[in-house]
This record gives structure tokens, C-alpha cells and sequence, in this order.
């Protein structure tokens, strides 16, 4: 692995910075946000996200101008440790408008995502 | 609480706004060809120059304000007489207020700002969306509604530019659209309900 390769893999959701190799998807939920369009705010503390998030089974559930979240819990193969990764964006029809990937790597959203 | 007539335009505020400072303009000149005496004259043009940028500037920034603070003062008197704002939209003509719990619509018009028009949402016949899409893009997205024969037009985005259609500014204003598109709907989903209890 290059040094370029290993800066750019660091802050991936899906790479395990201590085995050095890439995580395994395990499981991933959409999520309707309770914000709407022009008052997005970012939120870098797990805690909003657990008390805020309400699970969705499709895009077509989330109502028009609220923001959603696509979350997604990676697991390292090796050392068995799990990372979150949740991606605000608004849907606007087919297409979408993407806030901000927060990755949380300390099992902060474990109950979230089972 | 009071419904009224749709009124986009008060026709005496807007006489006044847009004529007189030109007719002020008008006068001095015309004083300043007519009269004779020196210090009338560089007064009378000086004053034409001062209503002539003044009434543009007036008319750019003036009455955009007005309509502003306006709309907040109806807004607010709204909030009093118990009308639900559940969303709630500021655009450069006119300002769209949606009550879905009691299914009204309030609207304050740019050009008429000292009143708000507020009507039963069933009495909306059409609403859209226009993302105004053309071959490059849009420079204007807007949502539309007509209402006892009215067309309002409320814009979420406008630009001197062609924007693309996968732009973020572009998304968003589409989104607002839609948002207020489905507020529209879910208002006059109520008021219909209400009228066919109450018929």
C-alpha cells in the first residue's frame, strides 16, 4: 500500500486504519430526518442521530423538502470492529443533493444499526 | 377569521411607488425650461436629479423593503387571529403561508403589502411545479397555484444565469417547490374534507 493509497483510505468508512484492509458492509438503513430544506444543520455528535433519525423502508416515504439519511455499518473481518457511516443528502425526485458523510467509529450508533 | 378577495396589486400603492418620483422629475424640468431665474433652476435640477436616481433606487430597494417588513406585520396578525403556519414562504413578490389543519391559504402580495388574502384551500383549482427546464438548464423554478381564476406565481429560485438542472441551487429550489406543492395539496385535502362535513 502507497502512502497516497493509505491517506486517501484513512478517512474511509469502510477501511479498518489498524488491520489495514477494508471493512465488510453489514447491514444499512435509510433514515427520514426531521429537517427541511434551506435549514440543513450538521450534527457531529451521535446523540441527535439516535433520537432524531426514523427508520424508512423507501425513498418514496420521505416527503417532499425533508432530508434523509442513508446509514451504513461497516465490520472489520479481522478485528471484528464496526464503523457508521451516514450520509445526509436531500432527495429531490430522482436525484439528490448530498450534505455530508459523518462517520462514526467508536460504536456510537451500534443500537441504530443492528 | 376573515376571508378575502385574492388582490395582487394595489393600484394606488403602486401609482404612488412607481409615478411619483418621476412626476416629480417631470416638474422640476419642466420648472427649470420655464422659469428664468438661475438659483430656481439649479434648485429645480437638482431636486429632478435627486427624484430620478432616487425614485430607481426606490423602486430596486424601497418597495422590496416595505414589502418585507410588511409581510412580517401580516404574518404576524395571521399568527394572531389562529391561523396555523405550517409552512411558510418568503419570495420576491408574494409570500405563501399554508395552514393544513384548518386547510386556508394567506398570501401578501409585493405590490399590495398592507393586506393579506387568505382563502379556503378548495377553492385552489390548479397547482404545479414549473422547474422551467430548457435545453441548458433553468434560470427560474418556481411553484403555482391558481386560485379564484388567479395565477400566483412564487419563485424559488430565479438567476440571470443558466443554471444546471443537477446544480445544488437548482435541486433545492425544486425541493421547495415540491415541499410547498404537497403543503397546497395536504391544505386542500382538509378544506375539502371540511366542506363535505359541514354540507
Amino acid at each position: 500500500m502507497g502512502i497516497f493509497d493509505g491517506l486517501l483510505k484513512k478517512n474511509r468508512a469502510d477501511w479498518c486504519d489498524s488491520c489495514k484492509t477494508n471493512m465488510t458492509s453489514v447491514s444499512q438503513q435509510l433514515f427520514w430526518m426531521p429537517m427541511t430544506v434551506g435549514h440543513y444543520a450538521s450534527y457531529k455528535k451521535a446523540d441527535y442521530y439516535l433520537k432524531n433519525l426514523r427508520p424508512v423502508a423507501a425513498r418514496e416515504q420521505i416527503p417532499a423538502g425533508y432530508y434523509a439519511c442513508d446509514a451504513r455499518m461497516y465490520r472489520c473481518p479481522q478485528c471484528g470492529r464496526r464503523a457508521a457511516a451516514l450520509r445526509n443528502f436531500l432527495p429531490v425526485r430522482e436525484q439528490e443533493k448530498v450534505e455530508e458523510t459523518i462517520t462514526f467509529r467508536n460504536g456510537e450508533l451500534d443500537t441504530l444499526l443492528i | 377569521m376573515e376571508q378575502q378577495k385574492i388582490k395582487k396589486r394595489d393600484v394606488t400603492y403602486m401609482l404612488i411607488n412607481i409615478l411619483c418620483p418621476f412626476v416629480i422629475f417631470a416638474v422640476c424640468i419642466l420648472i427649470s425650461a420655464l422659469v428664468e431665474d438661475k438659483n430656481v433652476v439649479s434648485v429645480a435640477t437638482g431636486v429632478a436629479m435627486v427624484a430620478f436616481f432616487g425614485g430607481i433606487v426606490w423602486l430596486v430597494i424601497g418597495t422590496d423593503t416595505i414589502y418585507k417588513k410588511q409581510a412580517q406585520k401580516r404574518m404576524a396578525e395571521l399568527d394572531a387571529a389562529g391561523f396555523t403556519r405550517n409552512h411558510t414562504f418568503t419570495a420576491d413578490g408574494c409570500t405563501v403561508a399554508v395552514d393544513v389543519v384548518q386547510g386556508n391559504i394567506a398570501m401578501v402580495f409585493k405590490w399590495n403589502p398592507f393586506q393579506y388574502s387568505m382563502v379556503p384551500a378548495s377553492r385552489v383549482t390548479k397547482m404545479w411545479v414549473d422547474d422551467g427546464k430548457t435545453m441548458g438548464g433553468t434560470s427560474r423554478v418556481s411553484f403555482l397555484f391558481v386560485v379564484d381564476d388567479v395565477k400566483v406565481r412564487v419563485n424559488t429560485f430565479t438567476s440571470n444565469k443558466v443554471w444546471s438542472m443537477k446544480s445544488d441551487y437548482v435541486l433545492e429550489a425544486i425541493s421547495k417547490a415540491d415541499m410547498m406543492i404537497e403543503s397546497l395539496k395536504a391544505a386542500y385535502n382538509t378544506a375539502q374534507a371540511r366542506t363535505q362535513a359541514g354540507a
